[in-house]
C-alpha cells in the first residue's frame, strides 16, 4: 500500500513545542489513517508515557492499550473491512464524501489547485487522493514542519483545515464510531476526533 | 492574520498531553514510509528556466498525428 509522507529531514525548522507537538500530532494521525500500524509503530504506542489528565491525553492512553491488547493482524483486517471494501468501503476516509456525498469531486480538484499554488507535489508512486484524511494530515503536518515548503503561515493551515478537515472531521469520526467493523480504529476515530475539535478551537481564537 | 500573536495553542493545554509519547509515535510513523522518496515536497521553482511550453509525450504524439 502507497503512502504519503514528508521526509523527516526536510523539517530542519525549529520549531516551538507546541508547534511541534501539532506536526507529530499530524503525523500519528497520517500513519494510522493511510495504512494499518506496523508492529514498530504499535509497540511504540504502547510503550508512550502516557497522561490521562485530559481529554487528548485519554484518548491516546485508550489507543495505546489496544496497541497493546490486539494483534497486528487483527487490525490489517480491520482497517481492510473500514476502509477498503470490494466496491463500497464502510467508512469513507475523502473529504469530497462528506462535502458532497460523492468522490472525486470538486473540492478535490479545488484541494489539487490550493497545493499546486503552495508549490506542494506529490510523488509519483501516490495512490491515496489528496482529500484522504490520511493525505490531509500529512500536508497540515508539511504546513507546520517542512523547512523549504511554500507560507508555512498559520493562516494558510487554517485555510486548508478550514476548508476540508473542519467541515467534515465529526462526521468522518462518527462513521468510524458506528461501523460495525471498528474496534481498534474507533480508539483512532476518538483520538482524531479530540484532536480535531483542539485545533478548530485554537483556529478559532485566532480569528 | 498576526502569526507572532501568541500561539493559541500555548493556551490550550490539551495539545500538551501526551506530547512525549506522541513524539516517539510520530517518529517511528515516518520511519515506516522511508525518508529517501519524500511524497510531498516543494515543486522547484522553474520562473525562468522555460518551464513552461516543453515537449512531452503527448506533444510529440500530437504532431505524429499532424504528420502528412
Amino acid at each position: 500500500m502507497q503512502t504519503v509522507s514528508v521526509s523527516r529531514q526536510q523539517s530542519g525548522r525549529s520549531l516551538e513545542p507546541e508547534e511541534q507537538a501539532r506536526a507529530d500530532w499530524y503525523a500519528l494521525l497520517a500513519a494510522l489513517f493511510q495504512q494499518p500500524p506496523s508492529a514498530d509503530l504499535m509497540r511504540q504506542i504502547a510503550s508512550a508515557p502516557l497522561d490521562s489528565s485530559t481529554a487528548l491525553g485519554h484518548q491516546f492512553s485508550e489507543l495505546a492499550q489496544a496497541c497493546s491488547q490486539m494483534e497486528q493482524d487483527a487490525i490489517r483486517q480491520e482497517f481492510d473491512a473500514l476502509f477498503l471494501g470490494v466496491g463500497r468501503p464502510e467508512v469513507f476516509l475523502q473529504a469530497s464524501y462528506y462535502l458532497t456525498g460523492f468522490l472525486h469531486e470538486r473540492p478535490l480538484a479545488n484541494l489539487r489547485e490550493r497545493m499546486a499554488g503552495l508549490g506542494v507535489v506529490r510523488g509519483s508512486e501516490l495512490s491515496l487522493t489528496e482529500d484522504h484524511v490520511g493525505v490531509l494530515c500529512e500536508l497540515m503536518r508539511f504546513l507546520i514542519a517542512a523547512e523549504n515548503s511554500a507560507p508555512t503561515s498559520v493562516a494558510v493551515q487554517h485555510e486548508i483545515f478550514n476548508e476540508y478537515i473542519a467541515p467534515c472531521f465529526e462526521a468522518l469520526c462518527d462513521a468510524i464510531e458506528r461501523s460495525e467493523s471498528g474496534n481498534f480504529y474507533r480508539q483512532v476515530g476518538r483520538l482524531a476526533k479530540e484532536f480535531f475539535s483542539i485545533e478548530q478551537q485554537a483556529f478559532d481564537f485566532l480569528v | 492574520m498576526n502569526d507572532k500573536k501568541s500561539s493559541p495553542w500555548r493556551r490550550n493545554f490539551l495539545i500538551g498531553a501526551g506530547t512525549a509519547g506522541v513524539a516517539g509515535a510520530a517518529v517511528v510513523a515516518g520511519k515506516g514510509f522511508g525518508e529517501a522518496d519524500p511524497k510531498l515536497a516543494v515543486k522547484p521553482d522553474t520562473k525562468g528556466k522555460g518551464g513552461g511550453y516543453h515537449v512531452t509525450d503527448h506533444v510529440r504524439s500530437y504532431y505524429r498525428t499532424t504528420l502528412v
